[in-house]
């Protein structure tokens, strides 16, 4: 029940943001924690790769959380009515969004780090310094990867049912297909074919591609794969329609 | 005793109407454990001594926590947010009998997880199903639905009384997940937590429902883990009978029964 | 007029603080009286009103006495049973319905709420189907009794709670604000159902904001303000109250406050009250002096700006607003 999790979260977090750091501190290393040290230990039992493989996976997928924040904002824009004076107004759009996403962007870039140091801190994942520049770069691709989905879900949230329920579907999904848990190659052929359309996929693969030691230049072709399916979801859903 | 065994009942049945259409339910009981179910079984399948019932079983377990933990946190809050629980307090019914019938509706709702995860294995993956002991999982099945349903009860007073405790409740999903070797073996974990963990009813709930579905656990061993199971689930509903009370007492101290 | 001598209801001094904290870094603890030392005694068979503005503790009353909430002194008691120490005993015997939609299961018809609110009053399981008929005949809702409460207009969802209240026959009901935001129809129908159950017997406490509802409906009626009686006794008791006052209804166009002042200022002007609408207001005065008091008044106001004038007798809410000196 991520959902409720989220929600509790967020409420928490408007409630203490000013008042203490520490609750909010340890709800995000908890978030991360759980996930992570939950899929990594399943993934260590069942022996199918080995562990550093389900620590950046995952480590990327918590990626996936900004997406509850960014469609929760554009729902509750529409939901005021406000998304249409947005748009209408004369300014550019894109920078209107982006401007609005930074906030989630850092926090979505929190939420990794904060999952990647538990990754190397309780789990001893080994991170090369070369490397580090190359994870930092997937992180935010992955990010803004994520945001573009997250303003799909707030638009087809609109017609469809709640955005925290299709968000946590949406989760599930990217999870599942972006080859975070399950190498690509292990899913039939029709669904690897699909997961090559999730936004998070590339990034997992590049940030395993960099903790692995290859150079930064090895994993760019696939962070701009991501990258542009991320501009294409922004462009679409910032459009006028 | 009888006319409170009937008030339950009732107040399951009325639940369950009430839960039936409920989306974050449906969400605990069918999408999640779709997930968990699917991805788990891809990663653990790879185990020479791979047993399909092994995921069935810590899928369903996953999602049975799951629902009771967010029914069961949110059930006193849901009836004041109906604005029904100044109507329960103020009758002359047990509350805690109220509550606990309700939250035993949301139970049986919660059985769908394992319907649907015998679904994933059978289905989705083609695997037969083998049960060692039939009779014994169905045992172990219903203790353990008892203990993590005391579980909820627990929560339930726990998260109108403390709410920062409440909110962190919410968050026990994936970690309780972890402990209780639902998916893998506590042993895994760092030594210092295997003790923690046999704290929690989840734990024997799965330590009993593997070991009968696997055959793993002779009648002695699953003896123990029954015996524990109702230990920990009882002593989580006595301490939750005491909390009740004092919610109560205490609303009608400060004036909270309302929504305001 | 009381039906019978053996009091239903006793209130004795209760108090009832509230805590509230305010401020978000500071926190700073107040208290609220919501009750302060209020004393009351409602006879057997009685249909007793309670009045007051909001925030005068009626609420807090009903929820004494209803056991649920605990007073921070006195004792309060319903038929001779204590409602802190007995509460489970009190609880049995009476019934409540505190005004608006909310405290139903939305998802349930509104037979099947019934249904379920007898099992909560231990209703014998035989006697469950044929009482909820009776009452959902009673409240007007046999036709829709299988649809779901959350299409009931609100007027229907509140007949329901008084259907739902009147499952285990209650000795004694609390009806706080009933009528509340209840079209008139829908408002009238429920008070009609309200004598119907007083001239049955039971014993009613009945809180309401509308004068007339309390005089048309109540035995006796409780003023009360800042969580104290101010005044206890029949209609005519109140109106008696009053019975030197006249009320002259001035209708005037876009009046500002320091006129209003200047009326309440003149020695023959008891008290003033201005009612808005939409771009008149009418301006209720007080007055000893009836209809001398007609040329000073318009004359007090700037001529011209006066249109329809009335005077008339004091009814019972003037008594009411001579008592609490305002309305809401």
């Amino acid at each position: 029940m991520r959902l409720f999790t989220v929600t509790a979260f967020y409420s928490f977090r408007a409630l203490f943001r000013w008042l203490s750091p520490m609750p909010y501190l340890c709800f995000r290393a908890l978030f991360p924690l759980a996930q992570l040290g939950f899929f990594a230990l399943i993934g260590t039992y069942g022996g199918g790769q080995p562990l550093s493989f389900y620590l950046v996976g995952n480590a990327i997928g918590t990626a996936t959380l900004t997406a509850f924040g960014v469609s929760q904002a554009v729902a509750d824009e529409r939901q005021q009515g406000t998304l249409s004076y947005l748009l209408a107004a004369p300014a550019p759009r894109v920078p209107i969004f982006f401007g609005r996403a930074a906030l989630h962007v850092a926090d979505g870039m929190i939420n990794m780090i904060a999952a990647l140091a538990i990754a190397v801190m309780v789990f001893g994942l080994r991170v090369p310094v070369d490397g580090i520049v190359g994870v930092v770069v997937a992180m935010l691709v992955a990010t803004i990867a994520i945001c573009g989905v997250g303003l799909l879900l707030g638009a087809v949230a609109y017609i469809v049912l709640d955005t925290a329920v299709l968000a946590n579907f949406a989760m599930f999904i990217i999870l599942l297909l972006s080859g975070a848990n399950v190498p690509l190659a292990e899913l039939p052929g029709v669904v690897a074919a699909i997961a090559q359309g999730i936004p998070l996929t590339r990034s997992v693969a590049a940030a395993r591609l960099y903790v692995g030691g290859a150079s930064f230049d090895a994993g760019i072709g696939l962070l701009l794969g991501d990258l542009a399916l991320g501009a294409f979801q922004l462009a679409r859903n910032t459009s006028p329609t | 005793m009888t006319a409170a065994l009937r008030l339950a009942r009732q107040s399951a049945w009325v639940n369950f109407q009430e839960v039936a259409v409920n989306g974050f339910l449906l969400f605990a009981v069918v999408w999640q454990p779709l997930f968990v179910g699917v991805t788990t079984m891809y990663m653990l399948r790879h185990r020479a001594d791979f047993d399909p019932m092994y995921v069935v079983v810590g899928t369903a377990l996953s999602g049975i926590w799951s629902t009771l933990l967010f029914a069961g946190s949110g059930a006193i809050s849901h009836e004041r947010w109906t604005g029904t629980l100044e109507l329960l307090a103020a009758s002359p019914a047990s509350f805690f009998v109220v509550i606990g019938g309700k939250l035993a509706g949301t139970t049986i709702f919660s059985l769908g997880s394992l319907v649907l995860a015998f679904g994933i294995g059978t289905v989705l993956f083609g695997y037969p199903v083998k049960i060692a002991e039939p009779g014994w999982l169905a045992v172990s099945l219903l203790l353990a639905v008892v203990a993590l349903w005391a579980t909820g009860m627990f929560f339930a007073p726990l998260a109108i009384l403390w709410r920062t405790v409440g909110r962190f409740l919410l968050v026990l999903e994936y970690p309780v997940f972890a402990l209780s070797g639902f998916l893998f073996p506590v042993l895994l974990l760092p030594n210092w937590i295997v003790p923690i963990t046999n704290l929690l009813p989840p734990y024997w709930a799965a330590v009993a429902m593997h070991g009968a579905a696997s055959g793993d656990l002779d009648l002695s061993g699953l003896l123990r883990a029954w015996f524990f199971l109702l230990l920990t689930g009882g002593v989580l509903l006595v301490i939750a009978s005491r909390l009740f009370v004092e919610v109560l007492t205490r609303a009608r101290r400060a004036g909270t029964l309302a929504l305001s | 007029m009381l039906r019978d001598s053996v009091g239903a209801i006793e209130l004795r001094d209760v108090r009832r603080l509230f805590r509230t904290t305010t401020g978000t870094l500071r926190r700073h603890a107040k208290e609220i009286v919501a009750l302060d030392g209020l004393s009351l005694e409602v006879g057997e068979g009685e249909l007793f009103g309670i009045l007051g503005p909001n925030g005068a503790g009626k609420t807090t009353t009903i929820k004494v006495l209803t056991t649920l909430l605990i007073p921070t002194s006195g004792t309060a008691s319903v038929l001779g049973l204590d409602v802190v120490r007995d509460a489970k005993e009190v609880r049995r015997k009476i019934g409540f319905v505190f005004g608006g939609e909310r405290g139903l299961y939305y998802r349930l018809s509104g037979r099947d709420n019934l249904r379920y609110f007898a099992e909560l009053y231990a209703v014998p399981p035989r006697e469950i189907p044929p009482r909820v008929e009776e009452l959902l005949e009673l409240v007007g809702l046999r036709d829709r009794g299988d649809e779901r409460v959350e299409g009931y207009s609100r007027g229907m969802k509140q007949r329901l709670h008084l259907a739902r209240t009147l499952l285990h026959r209650p000795r004694v009901l609390f009806l706080d604000e009933p009528t509340i935001g209840l079209d008139p129809i829908g408002a009238r129908e429920l008070r009609r159902i309200v004598s119907q159950l007083h001239e049955g017997g039971a014993t009613i406490v009945l809180t309401t904001h509308y004068l007339f509802e309390a005089d048309e409906l109540c035995d006796r009626i409780a003023v009360i303000d800042k969580g104290r009686v101010v005044a206890l006794g029949t209609p005519d008791d109140l109106k008696a109250n009053v019975s030197d006052l006249s009320v002259v209804e001035l209708e005037v166009f876009g009046i500002d406050a320091s006129t209003v002042e200047r009326l309440r200022a003149l020695e023959f002007v008891d008290s003033v009250v201005v009612e808005q609408r939409e771009l008149r207001q009418v301006l209720r005065i007080q007055t000893r002096i009836a209809e001398r008091a007609v040329a000073p008044l318009i004359a007090a106001v700037a001529a011209g700006q006066v249109g329809r004038v009335a005077v008339r007798e004091a009814t019972l809410e003037d008594a009411y607003v001579r008592l609490v000196g305002r309305v809401e």
